[in-house]
């Protein structure tokens, strides 16, 4: 080949081989387990070679009978829903808050704020666990506080379960929050924010109209990754409760999924939950994706 | 040179080709001629720390490994090797399982259970006549065909379950409460020493540690009364007329004018619950109280035990919690000889003195090795020298039968909720209607598990 | 006036953030008496710090662990970046055919919870004879959609004429992401590096399926099997020591990257 020629060659060739080892890759270790856990969901699974076709039997007990299935789905919504309330909101702030000018010590801050996302979900469940217990720091400090003797039944308690999952998901992941959102803050053209203080625009408008739609994509991204967080979320009650946690207060979407797949030994049932949890991920981004379109329809 | 992927990428391309060396010189481990799964560290310390594995390999020639990993994560590879259909190395030759994992193991047809039935080794070999037999129950599947119970695993444990208490704060408020044979001797016994000590300011002791977050303790007192949820026909019992006189006395020893119960601290932490006197008293199988041995040595000389107290005469007074089993893989390809190191590991006279020696006091489930002196010698532990394992030993004789199937855990959980629902109803709304309450939810909890059942149901 | 507010509300909140830290350390050097004795520092009794903790772990291969880790974790991040930075470049600079169906399936791979893949990969490894192997957390880690996309993202910024320069001067695509698109996103690939370090660094749940032997254990499977001891949930400071030397590896490589992370997000994966 002359040596155009292989110029040539390598210029179309190249797109396809750059995605091809990410590709292969993809198709044999990701897509075959998840057709395959698809080609499961309709099934009946109970032992080696041993599964009984049900077409969308395991969806419909599912949709229409599993009392468990509902308050895992209930569980995981309001966990969700409270989470993203509060992480979003304080990250933001705290990111806020470390932009100022004049702030001294910026990476310390930073350091300690985002070191407790490198603990990982196992070990926030161990350490809260003993924070959390009635003799724990939690406790203590409270009962410090108030001057007497408090025991509140963090993980024995079913009301107290979703507040306490809810500390120990926060203090997680809100310092990744933060540094993100410090980022975008930092990326935020500051003309934009001389020329609104000429327009006279107190603090609040400013925020509203310069600081909000600077960060929209990343304040996009971090309701998409909590939303998908929440719902996925598993080892960490799991861990913190050890288990499904009192009244199962704690059983969250995945964890039932593990329980029905490897305690009950049904992987066509277990399949079928995480098709749900996709399904209903699915909605949620399509009518977000709706509003915000709407919304920048509106805005611009 | 400038790498352009980064310092960061560079420095990890480093990192990894030195600990990839690290890694690649370690020498690879033979595999033995036996392997050995278990989920425990203190089996498995047990197994490697004793002689065992060496004296069987000097008899047999044979070699031992025995590998450690986690409960969730056994149990996950077990069912993908049984599942993939494992003919090779993917399952091991004996596997140990934990009493709550067994269910799905047991779920296929007998001939597809990854797990060898056992029955003809238990014959042949005479064991089946010195185990436990109601110890073998949960470990096995009734054939539909025969009605044949079909043995999959050799219990390694009884567990009886005894009350622990602080005797000596007991004998303070002048009560022994030893003499309580029944429930309600035992509830108004509790009644009194709560009154007591509250009366010298103790507003917070507790006179039993009895969860509501988890229905281990209700369970117990179920099993005592002889009810499974699920029984070994597959039948439920939710609606029992027992189980819901259980129910509402377990809640009305936790709330409501009556209560003398208190919530367990969570993890191992209820021996601190004890040591405070928080709580005096809870319901304890043999391992719970070598747990108090082991973590609250101040509590030498307080702690005595007693049967549990019955509902009714025919109850049995111990109950049990917990519980392994060891078996072999149907795919292992020497099961003569698996069967071989199954018994020398968990059955033999010198596993069993090995496990005296090494200070373990769990009875194990063959019943001649219980009149082992070492199981009734004073223990100075306990208030008046009293041998713990002598009690256990008298109670393991009545040992309840419990039956696992593939749905048991979610029974469990499911009555989980209606405790809870109970407890809160008593607190909220008081003693009236409470009975009612109860039935309903007990029928509701019925008719939700058994549509599982069926939905779960395979021909078979 | 409004500095000092600023300031006080940072520490405060640093010092929540930090506090479960603080306590962590104080518990693996405190002796099982005071545990319980005292929640930080047991100020009667200093002269009972101890290093007992530590020297119980010594009993555990905890080195073998942190050496497996790091290997593990270093190869991921390694192969990680690189394919999918390759991979975020030609979905971003190059029109091919199924591009959408492609990010549609991928997406699915997000959404769906990580044990649903379990049953199938496990079956996969079997027949591979990768039971066992560090082949199977390598492979399958090597890729990330989550990479691809930021990548994507970050080199969607790489204006075309810089590339239409290099094909004129004979630069072959190859060349073109060595040396034009990745410099441009280098702060991109320093924040994920760290990313895909941390995941892989805290990965638990597959590599507790597929490895057997212990020697091979990382160190959350090392440490989750202490955890699940008694005598370890009672005397918590050994768990708490072994989590500090499971912290301190990220933690280091953290703060020395920290500048390179933040302006890494601020450029690439901020900018939409």
């Amino acid at each position: 080949m002359t040596r155009q020629g292989w110029w040539k060659f390598q210029a179309r060739a190249a797109p396809y081989l750059f995605v091809s080892p990410f590709l292969i890759i993809f198709t044999v270790f990701l897509l075959y387990p998840l057709s395959r856990s698809f080609y499961l969901s309709f099934h009946r699974t109970v032992g080696p070679g041993h599964q009984m076709f049900i077409g969308l039997g395991n969806y419909r007990f599912l949709l229409r009978h599993d009392l468990l299935f509902g308050l895992a789905v209930l569980n995981t919504a309001i966990y969700t829903v409270a989470f993203l309330l509060l992480q979003i909101p304080i990250s933001l702030g705290l990111a806020l808050l470390l932009s100022g000018r004049g702030v001294r010590l910026k990476s310390v801050f930073r350091f300690s704020f985002f070191s407790s996302y490198l603990v990982g979900q196992v070990f926030v469940g161990v350490i809260f666990f003993q924070f959390f217990s009635p003799g724990g720091l939690v406790n203590q400090t409270i009962s410090a506080l108030l001057g007497r003797r408090i025991v509140i039944g963090w993980l024995s308690n079913p009301a107290m379960v979703l507040p306490s999952v809810l500390i120990a998901g926060l203090w997680l992941a809100t310092g990744y929050g933060m540094v993100y959102f410090q980022a975008a803050l930092q990326a935020v053209d500051p003309e934009l924010y001389e020329a609104a203080h000429v327009d006279g625009a107190g603090r609040c408008r400013r925020f509203l109209h310069v600081t909000l739609p600077g960060i929209r994509h990343v304040l996009v991204y971090m309701i998409l990754i909590g939303a998908i967080g929440g719902f996925q979320l598993f080892e960490l009650p799991f861990v913190l409760l050890q288990g499904a946690g009192p009244g199962g207060r704690g059983i969250t979407i995945v964890m039932y999924l593990f329980i029905m797949g490897f305690n009950a030994g049904d992987l066509g049932y277990a399949s079928a939950i995480g098709w749900l949890l996709v399904a209903m991920l699915l909605i949620i981004f399509a009518a977000r994706l709706r509003f915000f379109r709407t919304h920048q329809e509106m805005t611009a | 040179m400038r790498f352009t992927l980064g310092r960061p990428v560079f420095a990890l391309l480093l990192v990894a080709l030195a600990s990839g060396s690290a890694v690649l010189v370690r020498p690879a481990e033979p595999r033995a001629n036996l392997v050995v799964w278990t989920f425990s560290q203190a089996q498995a310390d047990f197994f490697r720390n004793s002689s065992l594995p060496r004296q069987f390999e000097n008899r047999t020639g044979f070699s031992v490994g025995i590998s450690l990993m986690g409960q969730s994560g056994e149990n996950i590879r077990l069912a993908s090797a049984f599942m993939s259909d494992g003919r090779g190395a993917a399952a091991p030759d004996l596997c140990e399982i934990e009493i709550d994992a067994i269910g799905q193991f047991l779920r296929p047809p007998i001939r597809d259970i990854g797990l060898l039935p056992l029955n003809d080794f238990l014959a042949r070999s005479g064991w089946e006549s010195r185990i436990v037999a109601s110890r073998l129950a949960p470990w096995s599947k009734t054939d539909p065909a025969t009605g044949r119970q079909i043995i999959c695993g050799i219990p390694e444990d009884v567990h009886p379950v005894a009350i622990a208490y602080r005797k000596d704060l007991f004998e303070q408020a002048g009560i022994d409460l030893a003499q309580a044979k029944s429930w309600n001797e035992f509830q108004s016994l509790c009644q009194r020493f709560e009154s007591f000590w509250a009366s010298r300011g103790f507003h917070d002791r507790r006179a039993i540690a009895l969860s509501t977050s988890n229905p281990d303790e209700l369970l117990e007192m179920l099993l005592q009364r002889h009810i499974n949820l699920i029984d070994s026909d597959e039948q439920l019992h939710f609606t029992d007329a027992k189980v819901l006189g259980t129910l509402t006395f377990y809640a009305r020893m936790i709330a409501g004018s009556g209560a003398v119960a208190g919530e367990p601290s969570p993890g191992v932490q209820w021996t601190e619950d004890l040591e405070h006197g928080n709580i005096c008293a809870i319901c304890a199988p043999d391992w719970k109280v070598d747990d108090l041995r082991r973590f609250s040595p101040d509590l030498a000389g307080k702690i005595a035990l007693m049967p549990m107290p019955r509902f009714e005469p025919d109850d049995s007074a111990t109950s049990t919690l917990g519980g392994t089993m060891i078996g072999i893989c149907r795919s292992c390809p020497d099961p003569e000889r698996a069967w071989e190191l199954l018994e020398y590991l968990v059955l033999s006279p010198q596993s069993h003195e090995s496990a005296i020696a090494a200070g373990d006091d769990v009875l194990p489930a063959v019943s001649q090795y219980w009149s082992d002196p070492a199981y009734h010698r004073p223990d100075a532990f306990f208030a008046g020298g009293q041998s713990a394992d002598d009690l256990f030993v008298t109670l393991a004789a009545q040992i309840p039968q419990r039956v696992v199937t593939p749905f048991t855990y979610q029974a469990e959980l499911a009555l989980g909720v209606v405790l809870h629902r109970s407890v809160t109803f008593l607190r909220q709304q008081g003693p009236e209607g409470l009975d009612d309450a109860c039935a309903g939810w007990l029928a509701d909890a019925q008719n939700d598990i058994g549509r599982r059942i069926e939905f779960g149901k395979i021909e078979p | 006036m409004r500095k000092a507010a600023i300031h006080f509300l940072l520490t405060l909140t640093a010092i929540i953030a930090v506090l479960p830290f603080f306590w962590l350390i104080c518990a693996a050097f405190k002796n099982p008496q005071d545990l319980a004795g005292s929640t930080f520092v047991p100020w009667n009794h200093l002269n009972q710090l101890t290093l007992d903790n530590f020297r119980a772990l010594a009993d555990q291969p905890v080195g073998r662990w942190l050496v497996n880790s790091i290997f593990l974790a270093s190869v991921h991040t390694v192969l990680v970046v690189t394919l999918s930075s390759l991979g975020g470049f030609a979905l971003a600079k190059y029109q091919f055919r199924g591009k959408g169906l492609i990010a549609v399936i991928m997406l699915i791979t997000i959404l769906m919870p990580s044990q649903v893949f379990l049953p199938g990969s496990y079956e996969l490894m079997y027949h591979l004879h990768w039971l066992d192997s560090y082949w199977a957390i390598i492979v399958p880690g090597s890729v990330s959609v989550l990479g691809i996309f930021l990548f994507r993202q970050a080199m969607r910024e790489l204006p075309d004429e810089l590339l239409q320069c290099g094909r004129l001067d004979g630069c072959s695509e190859a060349r073109l992401w060595w040396e034009i698109a990745l410099p441009v996103v280098r702060p991109m690939i320093a924040a994920y590096t760290l990313l895909s370090f941390l995941s892989e660094w805290n990965s638990f749940l597959w590599p507790q399926v597929i490895l057997q032997s212990e020697s091979k254990f990382t160190l959350p499977i090392g440490l989750n099997n202490l955890n699940g001891l008694p005598q370890f949930q009672h005397s918590y400071g050994i768990v708490m020591a072994a989590t500090l030397i499971s912290i301190l590896p990220v933690a280091v490589f953290f703060f020395a990257l920290q500048g390179d992370f933040i302006s890494g997000l601020a450029s690439g994966a901020v900018k939409g």
